[in-house]
């Protein structure tokens, strides 16, 4: 990303759709079949995208929506940062997981992990107000104290209280395999998944798209030094338009589809949600959050 | 590129690197920059209801549905049939959207047929 399009930009290709191999393809397709899968689909979704980039149509295609939008599945996608950030399994530990057991961890016996989440939040929202012109400075030194903290309590209580929530992951060179005994129903559902893959892509794109250009040119080229002020000074239309146009959106979008191709072959970061998946699922254990969603549709209590 | 290079070297450092910062502190700083982008939102055109309740339906599927693109298509959807609905739909306007309001439809559909497929 940083070599080709030139932008700041870290992402994880295809990120949303390990829900496809928790959900609808666990049971009968080997995790080595659903990542020759994945590895068709990205192949598809990038000779899409660059059809579509060739011919402009990717520039009309974002400058006919509207920018209401935009915005809204953008913030969407910020909201959804911010849940997993407060949840138990994957960020602060304010609130548990979803369903019955949504209930604050607060008691638990990882309150000094929760009050040290407090603390960092605490520390670069007021450094944020009392210091708006050194926000980088601010987080990056929260982030730095709350390691060491994270460090000393480890040291002092052991592992429990900042324990490792992630335990998958792996590089290894897998090869394209589908197997024959496929049914001609498993492989209309392959395929259909296949189509799901990329069109949820496309909407992937479309939903952090407005926001990865706002955010860059907050940074780094807006009129004003704010993501906001940016989009203040062009006016939301123009602003609009001004993303639907720059050579730099189509390197993102296209880097971003090569990473996913790469990474199907690999079967690695940034693949490792699928590796994630497939292998939890090919070991008797899905994801965390899917396998409490499949328990919650089996059993409604 | 100095943040993907440093990213690779922890990457083959092992795990224990990467775990330097705990969750707590990364999850704080995720609330933060979504609530720090939050301005973003006076962007939405509320006097135009057609526009800003999809947007709206946005903001609160993608977290629920634990879903990027399910939110994202859903709300495209229905803003897809708020304009047909409302009377608003214009060929001029809205004909370049007709490709990608399909493609919603197919991802909305391929999403509820999970429970199908299982």
């Amino acid at each position: 990303m940083g070599v080709v399009a030139n932008a700041p930009l870290v992402v994880a290709p295809a990120m949303a759709t390990n829900g496809y191999f928790a959900l609808k393809t666990n049971g009968w397709m080997t995790w080595r079949s659903q990542l020759s899968l994945s590895l068709l689909s990205s192949l598809g979704y990038v000779a899409l995208v660059a059809f579509l980039a060739k011919r402009g149509s990717l520039a009309r295609l974002i400058r006919a929506l509207p920018v209401s939008y935009l915005v809204g599945v953008g913030f969407g996608l910020l909201m959804f940062l911010a849940h997993l950030g407060l949840l138990d399994e994957s960020g602060m530990g304010v609130v548990g997981c979803g369903g019955a057991e949504a209930s604050p961890t607060l008691s638990s016996s990882k309150r000094p992990a929760l009050i040290l989440a407090a603390l960092v939040l605490v520390a670069v929202v007021v450094g944020d107000v009392r210091r708006p012109d050194k926000k980088h400075v601010v987080v990056l030194a929260a982030t730095v104290c709350g390691a060491l903290a994270a460090a000393v309590a480890r040291a002092a209580a052991g592992d429990a209280v900042f324990e490792s929530k992630d335990r998958h992951g792996g590089v290894r060179f897998y090869g394209m395999r589908f197997p024959g005994t496929w049914t001609g129903a498993q492989w209309a559902i392959a395929l259909w998944t296949a189509l799901g893959y990329v069109t949820g892509k496309i909407f992937d794109i479309l939903a952090s798209v407005f926001l990865v250009v706002f955010v860059l040119l907050g940074f780094h080229e807006a009129p004003k030094r704010t993501g906001a002020g940016a989009v203040d000074a062009l006016g939301p239309d123009k602003f609009r338009d001004y993303v639907a146009s720059t050579p730099k959106l189509q390197k993102i979008i296209l880097v971003d589809g090569a990473a996913w191709v790469f990474g199907s072959l690999l079967g690695c970061a940034p693949m490792t949600c699928f590796v994630e998946s497939a292998v939890g699922i090919a070991a008797g254990k899905a994801p965390a959050r899917f396998e409490r969603r499949l328990r919650g549709r089996t059993n409604p209590s | 590129m100095v943040t993907g290079l440093l990213f690779l070297a922890s990457a083959a450092s092992g795990r224990e690197t990467v775990e330097i910062v705990p969750t707590e502190v990364s999850g704080a700083l995720l609330v933060y920059t979504a609530a720090s982008l939050s301005p973003i939102l006076r962007h939405v055109d509320h006097a135009n209801r057609e526009e800003a309740l999809p947007a709206m339906l946005g903001v609160l599927l993608i977290p629920l549905l634990y879903s990027v693109h399910g939110g994202a298509g859903l709300a495209f959807v229905f803003y897809g049939i708020l304009v047909v609905a409302g009377g608003t739909f214009t060929w001029a306007e809205h004909h370049t959207l007709i490709p990608l309001f399909v493609a919603a439809l197919l991802l909305v559909a391929e999403i509820f047929s999970m429970d199908f497929a299982r």
